[in-house]
Parts: C-alpha cells; sequence; structure tokens
C-alpha cells in the first residue's frame, strides 16, 4: 500500500539578501500510512510549521525548499503547479491550526466559509452547501449547528471556532489532515473535546493526521507513532509505546524527564543544559544537540549522525545508541 | 497574620453589548469569594479561562476595588488605606506576567527595566549592585544588563521580568501563567528557578494557572475557580488521592492529557457559560456529570469535609 504521505530528504531554506541562506529544515524523512496519526514534537523553531507548510506548498516569502521530494499518495508534490496544488489543498489535504481566528474570514458566518468548501471542490448550489456545511458542524460538535452557522467567527468562543475549521478541514475527507498545534489555545476541558472529536473523525475518514505539537502528553494520547525534532533535524522517531517507555536519543529523554509529571512535587526537574540553537547557529557537520548533550563524544561534535534505523521502525540519530548496537 | 486575605469579595462589571449599547447590563466576574494565603505558602488558583483569576489578581494587588467585600494584606483592608500608605504597600506585591515578550518595554534595556522600580520607589542608592544581585539571582549574566528584551529567548525574558518583580523585594510575588508560553525544557528551568528563589527570598506566590498540570508541582494550597466562584479550596496533596474532590476540580484534572499512551473520553461536554447570565444554584451543575436536582435549585457553600480541605457541592463527600 503506497503511503499516503512520503517526505523524502526535504531541506527547507530561508534566503539571505546578502548572507548565505539558512537552513529551516535539514533532509527530513518521514512518512505516514493511511489511518495513521503522526505526532511530530519539538520545542518552538524546531521546523515543525515550515515541515506542513512545505507539504501546503504554503511556505513564507524567502523561505523555499531547496532539497527533497514529497509525495501525496505517490504523486511528487513539489513538482506540481501552484493551482494543482491549491484544488489538491482543501479537496484532499486538510488543514487545522492554533489560531482558529486568524484563519477564518471575519466578515463571513463561519456557515458560508464551511459552505464554500463544497461549493468551490464539489460545484454544490449554494442551498445544498448550506445544508452540508450545517451538517458537518454538526459532526464537528457544534451545539445548535443551524444557529451557530449564522454567526461570525467573533461571536463564537475559541472552541466553537476551532469546530469551524476542523469542519471545513474534514468536510471532503481528506486523506491527509495536517493538525498545528490544534489545541494549544483552548482550555484543557475543550482540548479534551476537540482531542476527542479529531481522534475520532480521522479514524472514520481513515484520513492520515500529522499532528504538530509541543505538548508530549497530547502526542501520547493521540498518536500512534511520534517523530522529535530538534533544530531542523529529526533526532528520534518510534511507536508511541516503545517512545514513552524508553526514549532513545538524549535530547529526547531529557525532554521527557523535565517534565513535571514525572518528578515528585516541589522537588527540582532535571533540566537540558543551555538553550535551543537559533537559525544558522546549528554546527554543520556535527550533532545538532552535542553544545548541549550531557553524553556527547568527541565524534559527535565532528559527525552527524544519521536518522538510523536501530530495529523495525525505531529510528536515532545519535553515534551512542548506534555504537551500542554494533 | 495571613498575608493575604479576600473576605466575600465580587466584583462586576458593567458592559454594553452591541444592542444593549447604553443600557449598561452587570457582569458578575467575581461572585463572593474568600481566601487565605499563610506567609511562606504558594497557592495555585485554578481555572478555565474567564472564571476571574486576572480580576482577582488585580483585586488582590489593589490595582482595582472589589464591588462588594474586603481585601486585606498584612492586616490592611487595601480599601481603606491612603494613597501613599498604599503605594508604600504595594512594593510588597508584585506580578511576573504569562507572555515577557510583552510585558518588557521593548525600547529599554535590561539595566533600565531592573532600575524602574528603584527610580520610582526613590531607593536609589546601591542600585548597580542590586541589578547585578537581581541577574544572577534569576541565573543572567551582569554583562547581559546592556541588552534589549528582543535580543533573548522568551525564558530569559521570563527571567528578566522575575528579577523586575523582585527588585524591591516583596513579600507576595503573584504569577500569572508564568511558565504556560514556555517551551517543556525552559518550563522546567523556571520552574526550577521559582522554587529556589522563594527559599532565598522568603516569598509567598499566589500562582494563577488554567491547568492543574505544571503549578501543582509548586503547590501547597489549590483553589479551583469555576465562573467567578471558588469551588474547592484544599492541600495540594489531596488531588493525588482524589478522594471527595470536586466534580469539576477531578474533571479538569483527567481533562489534561496524560503521559500513558492510549486515547481517553473527554470528561466533561459543552463550555463554561457566560457570567453574564450564570446558572441558578451550582453555577457548575449544567455540566456536571453527577448534578442531582437540588443543585439546579440552591448554591452549594464551602464545607471542609478533610482537614484543610473545603468544597462547594451538594454530593456526599466520598473520603
Ligand atoms: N515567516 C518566516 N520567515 C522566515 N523564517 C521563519 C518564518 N517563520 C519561521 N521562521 C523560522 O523558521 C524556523 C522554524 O520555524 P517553525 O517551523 O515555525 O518552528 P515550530 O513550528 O517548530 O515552532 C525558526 O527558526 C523560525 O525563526
Ligand atoms: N474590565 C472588564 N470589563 C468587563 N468585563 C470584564 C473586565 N475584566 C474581566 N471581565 C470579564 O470578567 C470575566 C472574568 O475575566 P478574567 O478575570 O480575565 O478571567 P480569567 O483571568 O480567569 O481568564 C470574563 O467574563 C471577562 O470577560
Ligand atoms: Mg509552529
Ligand atoms: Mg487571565
Amino acid at each position: 500500500m503506497t503511503n499516503t504521505l512520503e517526505i523524502k530528504n526535504l531541506t527547507v531554506i530561508l534566503e539571505g539578501r546578502d548572507k548565505a541562506p539558512l537552513k529551516i529544515i535539514d533532509r527530513l524523512n518521514l512518512s505516514l500510512a493511511p489511518g495513521e496519526i503522526l505526532g511530530l514534537v519539538g520545542e518552538s523553531g524546531s521546523g515543525k510549521s515550515m515541515t506542513a507548510l512545505s507539504v501546503m506548498g504554503l511556505l513564507p516569502p524567502g523561505v523555499r525548499i531547496s532539497q527533497g521530494e514529497i509525495f501525496f499518495k505517490g504523486r511528487n508534490l513539489t513538482a506540481l503547479t501552484p493551482e494543482k496544488l491549491r484544488s489538491l489543498r482543501g479537496l484532499d489535504i486538510g488543514m487545522v491550526f492554533q489560531e482558529p481566528m486568524t484563519a477564518l474570514n471575519p466578515v463571513f458566518t463561519v456557515g458560508r466559509q464551511v459552505a464554500e468548501v463544497y461549493t468551490a471542490h464539489l460545484g454544490l448550489s449554494k442551498k445544498q452547501a448550506w445544508q452540508e456545511a450545517v451538517t458537518m458542524l454538526g459532526k464537528a460538535g457544534m451545539p445548535d449547528p443551524a444557529r451557530r452557522a449564522g454567526h461570525y467567527p467573533h461571536q463564537l468562543s475559541g472552541g466553537m471556532r476551532q469546530r469551524v475549521l476542523i469542519a471545513m478541514a474534514m468536510a471532503l475527507n481528506p486523506a491527509l489532515l495536517l493538525a498545528d498545534e490544534p489545541t494549544t489555545a483552548l482550555d484543557v476541558t475543550i482540548q479534551a473535546q476537540i482531542l476527542a472529536l479529531l481522534g475520532q473523525l480521522v479514524q472514520e475518514e481513515k484520513s492520515a493526521c500529522l499532528l504538530i505539537t509541543h505538548n508530549l502528553a497530547v502526542v501520547a494520547q493521540m498518536a500512534q507513532r511520534v517523530a522529535v525534532m530538534y533544530a531542523g533535524r529529526l533526532v528520534e522517531v518510534a511507536a508511541i509505546e516503545q517512545m514513552f517507555s524508553a526514549p532513545l536519543h538524549p535530547y529526547t529523554q531529557g525532554l521527557w524527564a523535565c517534565l513535571p509529571a514525572q518528578a515528585r512535587a516541589g522537588e527540582k526537574l532535571p533540566v537540558i543544559a543551555g538553550t535551543v540553537p537559533s537559525l544558522g547557529e546549528v554546527p554543520p557537520a556535527a550533532c545538532s544537540f552535542a553544545p548541549r548533550c550531557p553524553q556527547a563524544l568527541d565524534l559527535c561534535r565532528q559527525a552527524e549522525p544519521a536518522l538510523l534505523n536501530l530495529n523495525g521502525d525505531r529510528r536515532v540519530a545519535c553515534f551512542l545508541r548506534h555504537q551500542e548496537r554494533k | 497574620m495571613p498575608l493575604l486575605r479576600l473576605e466575600n469579595v465580587s466584583k462586576d462589571y458593567n458592559v454594553n453589548q452591541g444592542f444593549m449599547a447604553g443600557r449598561g447590563i452587570r457582569l458578575s466576574a467575581l461572585a463572593g469569594v474568600s481566601l487565605t494565603l499563610t506567609p511562606g505558602q504558594t497557592l495555585a488558583l485554578v481555572g478555565e479561562s474567564g472564571c476571574g483569576k486576572s480580576t482577582l489578581s488585580r483585586l488582590a494587588l489593589a490595582l482595582e476595588r472589589p464591588s462588594a467585600g474586603r481585601v486585606f494584606f498584612s492586616g490592611q483592608d487595601l480599601n481603606a488605606l491612603s494613597p501613599r500608605r498604599l503605594r508604600a504597600l504595594r512594593t510588597q506585591m508584585q506580578i511576573v506576567f504569562q507572555d515577557p515578550a510583552t510585558s518588557l518595554n521593548p525600547k529599554m534595556t535590561v539595566r533600565e527595566i531592573l532600575s524602574e522600580p528603584f527610580i520610582i520607589h526613590n531607593r536609589k542608592e546601591n542600585m548597580e549592585e542590586e541589578i547585578i544581585f537581581l541577574l544572577r539571582a534569576v541565573g543572567m549574566a551582569p554583562e547581559q544588563a546592556r541588552l534589549y528584551p528582543h535580543q533573548f529567548s522568551g525564558g530569559q525574558r521570563q527571567r528578566i521580568g522575575i528579577a523586575r518583580a523582585l527588585a524591591l523585594r516583596p513579600s507576595l510575588l503573584l504569577a500569572d501563567e508564568p511558565v504556560s508560553a514556555l517551551d517543556v525544557s525552559v518550563q522546567a528551568q523556571v520552574l526550577n528557578l521559582l522554587l529556589t528563589l522563594k527559599e532565598q527570598f522568603g516569598l509567598t506566590y499566589l500562582l494563577i494557572a488554567h491547568d492543574l498540570s505544571v503549578v501543582t508541582h509548586l503547590a501547597d494550597r489549590l483553589a479551583i475557580m469555576y465562573l467567578g466562584k471558588i469551588v474547592e479550596t484544599m492541600p495540594a496533596a489531596a488531588l493525588e488521592s482524589f478522594a471527595g474532590l470536586h466534580p469539576y476540580t477531578q474533571a479538569l484534572w483527567r481533562s489534561a492529557p496524560s503521559l500513558t499512551p492510549g486515547r481517553k473520553p473527554p470528561p466533561l461536554t459543552g463550555e463554561m457559560p457566560s457570567p453574564l447570565a450564570p446558572p441558578s444554584g451550582c453555577r457548575f451543575h449544567p455540566r456536571c456529570p453527577e448534578a442531582l436536582s437540588l443543585c439546579a435549585r440552591e448554591e452549594p457553600a464551602l464545607q471542609e469535609i478533610g482537614p484543610g480541605h473545603f468544597r462547594a457541592c451538594h454530593l456526599e463527600a466520598r473520603l
């Protein structure tokens, strides 16, 4: 079976005006099978959103793919014209963002914005499209959807706006859903509702879902696999149970250990020394985590470890782990 | 003597809503809240957005006056003080905001930012030494004093905000979501810093958060708010035993995703209603999975159900 999404060797750069380009994403490889939820985690600036935007063909000005391919159901997206890509978006690839307010148009009712998905991609009449929109809003858990469809975004709560975005994204049963921090701005009780809804819709439609978040617990709850990003590179990919029972990369280990939920109340938390490198600070021929790594060898500062398969689908970019396997 | 005490405090706002413009209607942001904070304690005030946490902090810092009830700081009624006395007392209570990016003046260097409290309160002697001391206390280098906020990461900016709050050696530090804008690893560093500073400066903390997961690491006591009311206050350890907790506290705790892989059903349906039209009886009853018919009619009062554990709920306390 072909993967729904196959990202191969993706490198994304920020063009400098008079400087050399800076790498935002460095040779990233990821795949998503139909029906699978893959969690993409990492701290801010690690390149998670840029990964999603690369797939959508929506990179901001000055940022572009310099290398690599993105295959969606076997088709190379990086070779498509912008028009082709646009029709694919919305029809077969849906996306949900952190801040629904900026993704919605403030001057149209939310019903109209959902309906537009049906008129634009399926050619439904306005009346039919409105009916479908109300039904879809209901599926997305909007209370009293027939009435709420007539509301403007500012008249709705953050949770309801996120339901509108999910309705738009899932309206046409997309094969792929990109969800970038979909619950980060929400209260916990609403977050729990939205996560349950996303999980249910993705399961019903057998969509593949790339779930981007900085919250490891959200990933634990939602995903089957998780990929950890650090400074534009993937450092570890594993099945959820493997990752949460024994992370292998020193960065992943540090990230897991510093969660308050893992510690005894009132005690100091283990921390990762130093800070995330900014663009351009990442050493080119070295492990990007080496400067902060408590276990780093000389080798780690002289060469870059590849993301190697250890067993099955478990991949780690760390010389220590590679050596242990030999 | 408690450091901070709120006695049956309410706060109403007049709001004009579109078509009702001109005919102001009353929004009850806080409705009869009582709270005590003893010196050296860390109290976490937890509830979803809009429940009144920021309103409560503005009243506690005497930035606003309550519509009813009284606020005492070190035994003094904040709203009965002369402006001069109030100004002096204010140095005792400081606040750290959620978003260090917006709470620091981008046009000022760190030195200027940290000088401000000393200049405003006319305590300029030893200011330069003090600034260096503060920077070191929050884990920064004195050389960084000449830099501007944008030259720092989010975590470092939060450290600057904390240093500024500590300048006048307050006894109460109020922190409104101090780590929720930070990344996991930076969050751990700032939580550790808060633990250290509490000892070093002998602080009392009032921490404000919209979820239980992080603040419980620091807190001795918890106060859970829902729609302008405190529904439960208890020792933080009571959360672990889970016995007799208010249904809302249970829902808040269960809503936070855990690190144990696997799906969980959402504990609550619906959203918090508007404070313009709070539900009758117990304000939580329309969302409460265990509501009795009594809950819609009668408002439950806070009752002690265990040592230091107060709960406002009609359900039998099963301890
Ligand atoms: N519009 C933009 N133009 C140039 N660089 C950007 C832009 N947006 C983000 N970046 C840079 O790209 C890197 C990755 O950002 P992003 O993918 O947004 O990270 P994440 O989503 O993991 O927080 C960061 O270093 C960021 O500074
Ligand atoms: N100055 C104000 N005028 C009118 N309404 C206000 C004002 N401040 C807060 N509110 C309302 O009071 C309620 C509580 O707000 P707030 O204290 O900010 O909650 P929280 O900090 O828990 O999110 C909300 O419904 C809010 O809209
Ligand atoms: Mg992002
Ligand atoms: Mg607030």
